[in-house]
């Protein structure tokens, strides 16, 4: 087997592992703090991904890969208050009311967008390859990874050392007590919802470059980022870098080796967490 | 029950009377009204979330159309034995999915499951017809007249919807209500909950393979269309709109989710937006559906 497609598929399976993580820490860090499951998420990695299109026309890249993500944030911050009504109810109706959401959004793109499939060229500094250990791999990727990589030590950093990642874990694990302190839960709540919907937006951006810009994609991206959760633990950080790694592998390899088949793999995996350790492979007990 | 009779009858006399694609329209309302009811048996009756219920529309529209193209055997024999198939696996779904007794398990098995035969359809390309689906399946005799066919789906909806009216007034029912509302009560009375949820499920699936077989028949082929997520959660939101807690508001959910998205698709290209907005509205503000105003909303577990 010729040994620089196969480290290209490994490099593509690891941004590609990134990028999933990125948007299902956004799902998992909802999931924590506000027992709400985002349905929505791949409807925003969509829309993230459309705005950059339209940004990299008015301005450049960069600026796309800045404010993009912002925007959706700012859309995660009016549906986070749609759906404050539904703290605290069962899981059914915050399924309907994101996928809801999904459906306006997907709608949106295309009443905005067209229904034509778009695409985005990637940045002229990163479109062409570069050398490391002796091969040449495509340059993109390689800022995928590096990004991701990035952000991932960023969410990290924020969870461990900052105020507010301390306050987020603090409402995880007893929220009557922070609203007790005195610190407002409700703005809390629509801060963590942003973020997790900014996570999207910032795996749109990086990843619109690669794929096709489709809004039906979105509950295919969905799929993705629920398969990675449940692998690796709804709530679990770590989990989920790591499941979404070996799903991306196991995707980049797998449709290099068996064709067809690949794409069973993840949810294969899925069933089987499920039905041996359903809180996922690194969760721990009461999901 | 007088209301019941009455809409029966004018459903027929409409069926003897519209136009051929209205009659269409109509038959494909009642068939998914079918579906989302199937469904309802296990969310509103029994309190159990399943999250990817259009794999047995899939199972029993695929099983019927591929015993049709691959054996050649009559129609006639075809349909009891797809749903017997449908029904075998809606057994060892339903036993992999209540194998952990937490209903977020349950949930997201149900949705892996969904996940992997709609991937299993979409990629076996040389079994299922991929993405393209199974085509050329025409109806015999009679049934290929679009107004017979209405007739001959309307006895199968009244005929399922006598006998999903019988299991859930049953005895069996209450307990079912009674899974809903206190699961712990009803351990402690000694009613085998893993048994009881199986049989729930099965039936569910039953006839929501039903519901596939008549799809078929109607789009003449089977696509896998029938098998995805979006699929699950319109069933779904048909529940939802229409009343989860009433017996015909998943019928009332499925007509106008089916009416909408056939009729306003021609006015308003944005229809699938809207009809986002009125699922959120409806989670939102009328919790119980349209048929349920002011119901209490408990889904499974905890007294009081």
């Amino acid at each position: 087997m010729d040994l620089v497609v196969l480290m290209r598929q490994i490099v593509m399976g690891i941004s590609s592992g990134m990028v999933t993580f990125l948007m299902a820490a956004g799902v998992s860090i909802v999931m924590s703090g506000m027992a709400i499951i985002n349905f929505g998420q791949g409807a925003f990695f969509m829309l993230g991904a459309f705005i950059c299109f339209s940004l990299v026309h008015v301005l450049n890249f960069w600026w796309a890969l800045l404010l993009a993500p912002l925007v959706v944030a700012a859309l995660g911050g009016l549906t986070e208050f749609l759906l404050r009504p539904l703290y605290g109810k069962s899981m059914l109706y915050q399924l309907l009311a994101t996928m809801g959401v999904a459906f306006i959004i997907i709608d949106g793109i295309q009443t905005i967008w067209g229904k034509s499939i778009n695409t985005v060229l990637p940045p002229e500094a990163l479109s062409s390859t570069v050398v490391l250990l002796g091969l040449d791999f495509p340059t993109y990727y390689i800022f995928i990874i590096i990004i991701s990589g990035l952000l991932a030590l960023g969410l990290w950093l924020m969870f461990e050392k900052t105020k507010l990642g301390m306050l987020f874990r603090a409402i995880t694990t007893d929220r009557p007590m922070v609203s007790n302190l005195g610190v407002d839960v409700a703005r809390l709540f629509s801060i963590m919802f942003m973020f997790g919907v900014w996570l999207s937006g910032v795996a749109g951006v990086l990843m619109a470059p690669i794929i096709g810009l489709d809004a039906q994609m979105s509950m295919q991206v969905l799929f993705t980022i629920m398969t990675v959760l449940v692998i690796g633990g709804l709530k679990s950080m770590r989990g989920v870098l790591f499941s979404a790694l070996i799903v991306g592998q196991a995707n980049a390899l797998g449709s290099m080796l068996l064709p067809w088949f690949y794409t069973l793999i993840p949810a294969a995996l899925m069933i089987i967490v499920l039905l041996v350790k359903p809180q996922g492979l690194f969760g721990k007990p009461g999901d | 029950m007088g209301l019941a009779v009455g809409a029966i009858a004018a459903l027929f006399v409409l069926g003897l009377f519209l136009p051929a694609h209205w009659t269409q329209l109509l038959t494909r309302v009642l068939i998914m009204a079918l579906f989302a009811t199937s469904l309802n048996i296990q969310v509103g009756y029994a309190g159990m979330l399943p999250l990817g219920h259009s794999m047995f529309l899939g199972l029993g529209a695929y099983s019927f159309c591929l015993l049709l193209v691959k054996t050649g055997m009559p129609q006639i024999l075809a349909f009891p034995l797809a749903l017997l198939i449908s029904t075998a696996m809606s057994v060892i779904i339903g036993y992999f999915c209540l194998k952990s007794n937490e209903p977020m398990t349950f949930g997201l098995l149900h949705l892996a499951f969904n996940i992997l035969l709609s991937t299993l359809i979409n990629k076996w390309i040389t079994f299922t017809g991929g993405e393209v689906g199974i085509t050329g399946i025409s109806r015999p005799g009679m049934l290929a007249d679009t107004t017979y066919f209405f007739f001959f789906v309307l006895a199968w909806f009244v005929v399922c919807y006598i006998v999903i009216g019988i299991v859930v007034s049953s005895p069996f029912a209450k307990a079912a209500h009674g899974l809903r509302e206190n699961e712990e009560r009803l351990r402690f009375l000694g009613i085998n909950i893993a048994r009881f949820q199986l049989v729930i499920f099965t039936i569910s699936g039953f006839f929501a393979a039903i519901a596939g077989i008549l799809l078929s028949m109607l789009d003449k082929g089977a696509f896998p269309a029938y098998i995805t997520l979006t699929k699950s959660a319109e069933a779904l939101m048909m529940c939802l709109i229409g009343g989860m807690f009433s017996f015909f508001g998943p019928t009332i959910g499925a007509a106008i989710v089916v009416v909408f998205g056939t009729v306003t698709s021609i006015y308003i290209s944005q229809w699938q937006g809207l009809l986002g907005v009125i699922i959120l509205a409806c989670v939102i503000g009328l919790r119980g559906g349209i048929l349920g105003r002011g119901r209490k909303i408990g889904v499974s577990g905890g007294g009081s």
